[in-house]
């Protein structure tokens, strides 16, 4: 048997012949429930996997590079990127938190709106930041690096300190093939190279193999006995996710996020009327950035990807639009929203469910909410799936500072 | 009970479609596997024959589309020197598309429209404006994404 998967045989029979006649010989719950999937609710799940490997980004000519991530791992762990020494990357992308930092808003010089998401699998993004002002992870990189709410060494101290630290600069050499420079021409450059490694590290930060994958794995493979091992709680959560929820609508594909813009109402932290101008701005931005992708810093900015900014509609209905977050590590990345508003996955589908406090982004806004009334079940149901979305740390290697000797 | 080898088949064949499309729109080599629709324009003064995207309509990709206009009775003969505007909307959403669509007149009068970008599931309506100076007319086609 090639292609058939007999369960979706055991299906149709069962509509044709009466379940009666095909009752499973298994006889636990979930593989029951695994017996009866239909074709449609198959090919829906299959859709969310499995995470095949990240468009690559011509943006970045050293994307892929090993003595560039290398470097780039070097930098982001290293405190001398801020102006008061005390902080890195990783003070808000913590190892130990899944690369995202527990709080609502970050405290670091304080007085961010936003919350810091997780970065593993940003690499998948399109668009990035909650409002997808960058077009590139280097280019990302490159705003905390100036921002002096957040590290604010900029780009020409983060050039100096290339050149006088003599391992940064012999890695970087390593990268780019030439040496750093902090003249006041080249300050950028070097700069912008740096950014292209940290996004390099990043790149590597990838984590799938959740019980989920598992699981649709083994539905593709037509394995039902591996595919039964999913929790029972969990697949209920999953039908109603790609079902009457309708949660995939946004939380789409293999990232279970369709890497847009959307708005769900939820009411801002501190309360009152949206003040995010989210997406709506995120385009101006993202025009207006020097080192978008097709800007004078990029490395194809010719190519299909630089380019797709170019056909981006900007309209009113994007006020307040975020980028839909992905699920996958969600069980490890609390607070959850734009501005850590909801403490828990509880929290969250209890709003989904009521729409408790929503606030309208304007009569132009999107419409596609509304409140599911999920019962007491159904949403620890639908908890138990989210809860199946951790997947596997990338390689301890990655996972902390590189030795300070070599 | 007796094996409905028929059902198998086609749940195995539905199931290999559902493979090609997964396998990230490498599918469907052959040009003439492209779908062409005929649809009336809403005032019945046209006929927009349009082929589908390689692959069909598949949601969160850049998406290609060929139309041809031919007047309502002739279906024969591409109408000359027309424009065409496309857009895309959800209905039941309230919101259209993230991407404006690139449109292309060709040397035969049919249209290229690339980077139709359609990124949620459900029900998209496809809006086909043919101008044809001093008059726009409009022909839709409903769309649905898995
Ligand atoms: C002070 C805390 C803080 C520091 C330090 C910080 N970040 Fe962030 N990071 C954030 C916040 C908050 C956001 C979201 C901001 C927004 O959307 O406007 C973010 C967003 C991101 C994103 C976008 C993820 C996505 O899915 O779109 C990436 C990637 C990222 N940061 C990487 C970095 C790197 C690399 C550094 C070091 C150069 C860094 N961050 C330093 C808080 C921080
Ligand atoms: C209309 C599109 C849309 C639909 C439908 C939708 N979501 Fe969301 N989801 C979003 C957006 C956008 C956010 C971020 C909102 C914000 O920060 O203000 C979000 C946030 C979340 C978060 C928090 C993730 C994080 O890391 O902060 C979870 C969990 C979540 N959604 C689960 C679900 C579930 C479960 C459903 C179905 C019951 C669902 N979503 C339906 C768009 C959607």
């Amino acid at each position: 048997m090639t292609l058939a998967l007999p369960f979706l045989f055991a299906a149709l029979a069962a509509q044709v012949a009466g379940a009666g006649d095909v009752a499973p010989k298994a006889a636990e719950p979930a593989r029951r429930l695994v017996d009866q999937l239909d074709a449609t609710q198959v090919q829906r799940i299959l859709r969310h996997g499995p995470l095949e490997p990240a468009p690559p980004d011509p943006t970045n000519r050293v994307a892929t590079s090993d003595a560039a991530a290398h470097l780039g791992q070097r930098l982001f762990y290293d405190t001398r990127l801020s102006l008061d020494g005390n902080h890195s990357c990783t003070s808000c992308h913590m190892t130990s938190r899944a690369f995202a930092d527990g709080l609502d808003l970050p405290v670091p010089a304080g007085a961010s709106e936003r919350h810091s998401p997780t970065i593993l699998n940003a690499v998948y993004q399109r668009w990035f930041f909650w409002d997808g002002r960058a077009d590139s992870l280097w280019s990302q990189a490159l705003q905390p690096i100036e921002n002096p709410r957040e590290l604010g060494i900029g780009r020409a101290g983060l050039a100096r300190l290339l050149v006088e630290d003599t391992r940064l600069a012999a890695e970087y050499r390593a990268a780019f093939d030439e040496a750093p420079s902090a003249a006041p021409e080249d300050s950028d450059r070097t700069a912008v190279n740096a950014a292209k490694a940290i996004a390099a590290y990043e790149a590597r930060l990838v984590s799938a193999d959740s019980a989920f994958d598992r699981f649709a794995a083994a539905l593709r493979a037509g394995d039902l006995d591996a595919a039964a091992r999913y929790p029972e709680d969990a697949l209920r959560g999953l039908l109603l996710f790609t079902g009457r929820a309708n949660c995939r609508s946004c939380h789409a594909g293999p990232l279970f996020s369709d890497g847009e813009f959307h708005t769900i109402g939820m009411p801002p932290k501190g309360g009152g009327k949206l003040r995010d101008s989210g997406r709506f701005r995120g385009i101006e931005l993202l025009r207006a950035d020097p080192f978008r992708g097709s800007g004078p810093w990029s490395d194809a900015p010719d190519s299909e990807r630089a380019r797709e900014v170019e056909s981006l509609v900007q309209s009113p209905e994007q006020w307040g639009q975020v980028r839909t977050p992905s699920l996958r590590n969600v069980a490890r990345t609390a607070p959850y929203m734009s501005q850590g508003q909801m403490a828990s996955l509880r929290d969250v589908l209890h709003y989904y469910s009521t729409l408790d406090g929503a606030v309208a982004a304007g009569h132009h806004g999107e419409q596609v909410l509304k409140p599911l009334a999920l019962s007491d079940g159904e949403r620890a149901d639908l908890e138990a799936f989210l809860r199946t979305l951790d997947g596997v740390d990338p390689p301890a290697a990655l996972m902390k500072p590189l030795p300070k000797a070599r | 009970m007796p094996k409905p080898r028929s059902l198998l088949r086609l749940c195995a064949s539905s199931v290999a479609v559902v493979g090609l499309a997964l396998a990230s729109g490498s599918s469907m080599r052959a040009e003439d596997a492209r779908t062409e629709k005929s649809v009336n324009s809403n005032g019945g003064r046209y006929v927009l024959h349009v082929k589908e995207p390689e692959g069909g309509f598949v949601r969160g990709k850049p998406l290609s589309l060929e139309v041809r206009v031919t007047r309502a009775g002739d279906p024969s003969a591409t109408v000359p020197g027309l424009g065409l505007v496309v857009d895309a909307d959800m209905p039941e959403h309230l919101h259209g598309t993230n991407r404006v669509p690139r449109i292309q007149r060709r040397a035969d009068g049919s249209f290229l429209v690339e980077n139709l970008y359609l990124h949620m599931p459900g029900w998209w309506e496809l809006f086909l404006d043919v101008v044809e100076s001093p008059w726009t007319e409009r022909a839709q086609m409903r769309v649905e994404i898995e």
